[in-house]
């Protein structure tokens, strides 16, 4: 049983990129210019290809970093691509990215902005359907 | 062999919190398929970033698979457990899940001090 009313975030998703240790806070740079508000950053360790790649298989870090950035949906494509292009990820042996569709979110929102955001959402109910 | 209709709801808490959060969904829910990493995090509105300090802060990340039945009820629960409703409390979100392997512990494990 909840014991308040939880604003959740439906049109949200995921943003999952592994690159090579130490290259993230670029990425995460770029993912912030785009519009992104935040990132999450862990560490990993990568096995595969990498055996094969690099200059003895020495160029290319085992250890990696995992980013995680949630973003609206209507931004993810921009974003995907701005960190796609950040992070050299169409070089071989730089790492990879992909995109999940999120269910809901539910973080802080401060009482002014939930305000706005019913506001909108009472307004976009109420506005006239045009017939074209 | 696999379960169905599941879902993964991750939390990116503030250090500190997600022991307590485990417990209570083992203790409260039964909930043991659950995991944790230590995480950074960085963004324009981190505590520290007020401070002239830096923009990163040390986070943990807390992932649960949960049955899609239950998984609004028990998402409820962590979002109070884990107090996300404050400034700089974290975020939370839930994805849906193919396939999920059942995961059980041995009967006579001891608690953990």
């Amino acid at each position: 049983m909840s014991k308040r009313e939880i604003t959740v975030l439906t049109d949200v998703s995921l943003i999952t990129c592994i690159v090579q240790r130490g290259v993230a806070d670029t990425i995460v740079k770029a993912a912030q210019e785009a519009g992104a508000q935040g990132a999450t950053v862990y560490y990993a360790r990568g096995e595969g290809v990498r055996e094969r790649l690099g200059i003895l298989a020495l160029a290319v870090e085992v250890d990696k970093e995992v980013i995680n950035v949630v973003v609206a949906k209507d931004q993810a494509d921009r974003i995907l691509e701005r960190m796609y292009i950040a992070g050299n990820l169409d070089t071989p042996g730089m790492g990879l990215i992909f995109l999940t569709p999120l269910e809901k979110a539910a973080t802080y929102i401060p009482r002014e902005i939930a305000e706005k955001l019913e506001r909108d959402e009472a307004g976009a109910k109420s506005a006239p359907v045009s017939d074209q | 062999m696999f379960l169905h209709n599941q879902k993964l709801i991750t939390c990116v808490l503030p250090k500190g919190i997600c022991h307590d959060v485990l417990k209570s969904l083992k203790e409260e829910k039964g909930i043991i398929a659950a995991n944790v990493n230590t995480a950074r995090g960085l963004g324009k509105l981190t505590p520290l970033a007020y401070r002239g300090v830096g923009e990163q802060t040390e986070k943990e990340l807390l992932t649960v698979t949960v049955p899609g039945k239950d998984a609004d009820e028990i998402f409820e629960f962590i979002y109070d457990e884990a107090r996300i409703d404050r400034p700089h409390g974290g975020l939370m979100y839930m994805s849906n899940l193919d396939r999920v392997s059942a995961y059980s512990l041995p009967e006579d494990l001891p608690e953990e001090e």
